[in-house]
């Protein structure tokens, strides 16, 4: 399908001037248009004015300052594969991003665009939360960071207000030796969008960290889960009593993709492989990143 | 293809599954710069309808005739080029007075009212047997299991649109090439329509891009035919991608309703099977498919009391025929659940439940045929694969089996004749000419292998050809019979060449004739339904927490490997298609007759990415009564593959599983 109605666009080169322009009403920002593209496509958007904004220095930047991991608004899942700085301290999000579409898609879609879509089935949103992500927005008004855990609000609806762009996404890596895992459950390999997917976190003293995305409006962080398992040691009982917490985090729906229950069965079945896997990686004996355990 | 002053036709298909056709209008797509000519039912010199079994299936509809399924043809558009010819197809108005189709096999079986133009009442066939008392044996049995199986309408989704190129020639005739499953039944058909004697229409094979039965009812020969003849100019028609789901005969969607018994042991009492197959307006190939989901009711086990019905019915859904299989995955998908379901209640596993049953030399099966030798290969595809299916339980895995037979050759009474010819050149080269189509399956690789063994000439001087110089007729290249049937005629052939000192610019004709098969219907003590039947066992391997298939273990009896590269190629993509089957294939119809998967993305096929390991094991236990042993391998490989998925995602969440295909919804949650 063609785009079928008009709209303006347009390259701003700084940041000053995107805020400016995103002022008018019916803006839209642009970035890898992997999202934005096929919605206009499909008539679900009508943007007066697309902002296109892959003309702002700056925002293509992996950064690490100190234990912080920023991610500007134009990195895309590529980036994170090809990054040495992903590769040495989170890991798991080259295991997220390689598991996103095809290498199409990848080269162009960005994980801030990811983030803010905000489809149920967001890959990018699990792998950052366990990492206590902040998103950089940037508006008339200034500056202000909010906590992915509270970014979410709903299917495709964030915290982003009219005349905001938001400009990158700041991880926050634990102070102590940890591994992570993805798993993202799919109809088939590659190309397909999350029945249910997986980010798991495990600490050298213990913390754990998940969430799950795909099975609720938003991606959620199972903190009874974390609750529980804190500080002990992930005995296969205790892993067993972790699963029948499952039910109470997640709500998922019956979908074109997938049933409720199957949802709800393979949840247990990710969180049990997840934390296993995670566990051994955090040991040096798991198996090696990319390696899907699901 | 192409040849010089070619022209291009293009199809305009129904718009409504069934509707009267009041007017076709063709003015606007006449009036389209480089539209040559436009081709409708008055144009049809000769007979209107074609059909290898019966003459009922229009090549075009005419004002006044009522469409029947969205694969009608109303018209051919012939134009300087493919876009203008599609373009003027979509620019011919056609008005009609609509009518409520029938898409529901059992509501169109119920009606007084004909579902398609012209044929009268909606049942197309019904084949009926029986052995014994089976109500009594059930009412009997220790156990018994009652179940109803539904299985889902098929698209082959072969890789090339059906097409055709037909050339006027110069004496007057037409040469025609066609991408066929069998070129003399394609000549005679085109010959009817137009009305010509069969001399003056040649058709030549076109190796097809596969078919897997999907190219055996004519799609769009007689109407390209029909365009070349009368604007006397070549013209070829390639059907798109739509028009190619919406035309070719599909595989039949049934409802079995099974009854199977057995005692305390596990032996089998008795099988009670009423089949209802939704079989599209126009009869295809239909009838012999439910005749053969009938005949393989019983699967390859022995049971002393059998009763079954298969009704084929006509419907304004798309045309259902022949398909890699031909009706008897549908009933061995059912027979094989009841097994596993009797096995669970007996207390013993699906190996077990299937060795105490199988079919061996000596003993009834099914319609009542005395099985020969030729049925060792069942036995020893369930030992083959005994150590994988152990290795896989102890391992933890969820493991499903199916063993399956499936004929080869048409059998059922149908006399079978293949003829090929040798023919030794001035040039050293062998022209070695059969009747069957290459469709990327390698029946030319077959031939060529028989006349180098037999003849003991280098490979490089054999020159395969299928083409209707000579009267080598044989029908269809079907029913897993290629292989069987060209080594039977190659060698004959060869036999004679040798007999008479090989002969340079001689024909010499080899004959495999099938005639010693019974139909359903004879009254004779121990038919003989079929001459040949092959062997496979399959076993699932699933993971149990998830249902992913891990592996799939293939064995297949196929009485003599002539090429085992081509025979494994066989059985890994008849797996492929199998698993897609049980899972995720569907061609479903909405309430107006329309498909509603119409690309080939939504129609389920099983990415290569997604595939399981498929560990092939070739049996080789020889069919006594055919050349070198041969069997046939085309079909069977996807039979049993159903039931052993569905057995393996049983053991994940406890679900037996009834209805095709299982979905990517499983397993469900306890």
């Amino acid at each position: 399908m063609t785009i079928a109605h008009d709209f303006e666009y347009v390259l701003p080169r700084t940041l000053e001037d995107a805020i400016d322009v995103l002022g008018r009403p019916g803006a839209q920002v642009l970035a890898g248009g992997t999202d934005v593209v096929p919605w206009l496509r499909d008539d679900l958007i009508e943007p007066a004015l697309l902002v296109d904004i892959k003309a702002i220095p700056g925002l293509g930047e992996i950064t690490i300052d100190d234990s912080r991991i920023s991610l500007g608004a134009l990195v895309t899942f590529a980036d994170l594969i090809a990054s040495p700085v992903v590769a040495a301290h989170a890991p798991l999000l080259a295991e997220m991003a390689s598991q996103v579409a095809s290498t199409g898609v990848r080269n162009r879609a960005t994980v801030v665009g990811n983030v803010c879509s905000a489809v149920p089935s967001l890959d990018a949103g699990p792998a950052l939360m366990v990492y206590d992500a902040q998103v950089e927005v940037v508006g008339p008004d200034g500056d202000r960071l909010v906590p992915l855990g509270e970014w979410f609000v709903g299917p495709r609806t964030t915290r982003l207000r009219a005349g905001e762009v938001c400009t990158g996404v700041t991880l926050v890596l634990p102070p102590v030796d940890h591994a992570g895992a993805f798993l993202k459950l799919a109809r088939y390999s590659g190309e397909d969008l999350a029945q249910a997917n997986l980010a798991v976190v495990v600490t050298e003293d213990r913390n754990y960290r998940l969430a799950f995305g795909a099975v609720a409006p938003v991606p959620l962080r199972a903190r009874s889960i974390e609750v529980l398992l804190a500080g002990r040691e992930l005995e296969d009982s205790l892993v067993e009593e972790a699963a029948q917490l499952v039910a109470d985090e997640i709500s998922p729906i019956t979908d074109i993709r997938a049933t409720a229950s199957y949802r709800s069965h393979m949840c247990r079945v990710m969180l049990r492989r997840g934390l296993r896997a995670a566990r051994d990686r955090l040991a040096g004996t798991g198996p090696p990143y990319g390696t899907h355990v699901i | 293809m192409r040849v010089p002053g070619m022209l291009h036709g293009a199809l305009r298909l129904a718009d409504h599954a069934r509707a009267d056709v009041l007017g076709i209008d063709t003015e606007a797509a006449e009036a389209l710069e480089g539209v040559v000519a436009v081709y409708t039912g008055d144009h049809v010199p000769g007979q209107l309808s074609v059909g290898l079994i019966h003459t009922d299936w229009p090549v075009f509809i005419p004002i006044g005739g009522r469409t029947s399924y969205l694969g009608d043809v109303l018209a051919i558009v012939v134009a300087e080029t493919q876009q203008i010819a599609r373009e003027a197809a979509e620019l011919i108005h056609i008005s009609y007075d609509v009518h409520i189709p029938f898409t529901d096999a059992s509501s169109a079986l119920d009606s007084e009212e004909d579902a398609v133009w012209g044929l009268d009442g909606n049942v197309l066939s019904r084949s009926v047997y029986a052995r014994g008392d089976t109500d009594a044996a059930l009412a009997d049995s220790a156990h018994v299991i009652s179940e109803v199986f539904e299985t889902q309408r098929v698209e082959h989704a072969f890789l090339e649109p059906e097409s055709t190129l037909a050339v006027p020639r110069e004496d007057g005739g037409l040469h025609v090439y066609s991408g066929g499953q069998g070129v003399w039944d394609d000549r005679d058909q085109i010959c009817a329509v137009l009305d010509l004697p069969t001399d003056e229409v040649s058709v030549q094979l076109v190796s097809n891009g596969g078919a897997f039965g999907g190219k055996e009812d004519m799609s769009n020969q007689a109407q390209t035919a029909l365009a070349a003849h009368l604007s006397g100019r070549p013209v070829k028609c390639t059907l798109t991608r739509e028009q190619s789901m919406l035309v070719h005969a599909k595989r039949h969607p049934i409802r079995i309703d099974l009854s199977v018994g057995c005692d305390g042991d596990g032996k089998l009492t008795g099988v009670k099977a009423r089949m209802i197959g939704d079989s599209g307006p126009y009869a295809s190939v239909g009838m012999k498919v439910l005749e053969r989901a009938a005949g393989h009711a019983s699967g390859p086990y022995v049971t002393p009391t059998i009763d079954v019905e298969a009704v084929a019915v006509r419907t304004n859904n798309p045309v259902c025929g022949a398909f890699r299989g031909f009706g008897a995955n549908q009933a061995q998908f059912a027979m094989e659940g009841a097994l596993d379901r009797l096995a669970e209640k007996v207390g013993i596993t699906g190996w077990e439940m299937r060795s105490r049953n199988v079919v061996e030399p000596g003993v009834i099966w099914g319609p009542g045929q005395r099985m020969d030798d030729g049925c060792l290969g069942a036995r020893q595809c369930l030992e083959a694969v005994k150590e994988a299916y152990e290795t896989a339980r102890s391992e933890g895995k969820a493991v499903g089996l199916g063993l399956s037979l499936k004929n080869s050759g048409l059998g059922n009474g149908f006399k079978e004749v293949a003829r090929a010819v040798i023919r030794f050149r001035e040039d050293g080269q062998v022209e070695v000419r059969h009747c069957w189509t290459e469709m990327g399956q390698g029946v030319h690789t077959v031939a060529l292998q028989v006349a180098v063994t037999e003849l003991g000439v280098e490979p490089g001087r054999i020159e395969v050809i299928v083409d209707t110089s000579r009267e080598l007729g044989a029908g269809q290249t079907t029913g897993s019979r290629g292989t069987l049937m060209a080594a039977g005629s190659v060698k004959a052939a060869c036999e004679a060449a040798i007999a008479d000192g090989c002969q340079i610019g001689v024909d010499y004709p080899g004959e495999y004739i099938i005639d010693w098969t019974n139909s359903l219907e004879e009254d004779v003590e121990e038919p003989i339904l079929h001459s040949t039947f092959g062997y496979a066992a399959q076993v699932v391997i699933a993971d149990p927490e998830t249902g992913k298939i891990e592996r799939v273990v293939a064995a297949q009896d196929v009485g003599k490997a002539i090429n085992p590269t081509l025979c494994e190629g066989q059985v890994e993509g008849a797996v492929h298609m199998g698993l897609g089957y049980a899972l995720t294939e569907d061609f479903p119809t909405d309430e107006t007759g329309r498909p509603t998967n119409m690309t080939l993305r939504s129609l389920g096929i099983i990415r290569p990415k997604d595939m399981p390991d498929v560990d092939v094991i070739l049996v080789e236990a020889p069919d006594p009564g055919s050349p070198y042993g041969v069997k046939g391998v085309g079909e069977l490989g996807l039979v049993p593959t159903a039931g052993a998925v569905a057995a393996a995602l049983h053991q994940v969440d406890g679900v037996w599983r009834a209805r095709l295909p299982f979905g990517v919804h499983q397993p469900v949650s306890p």
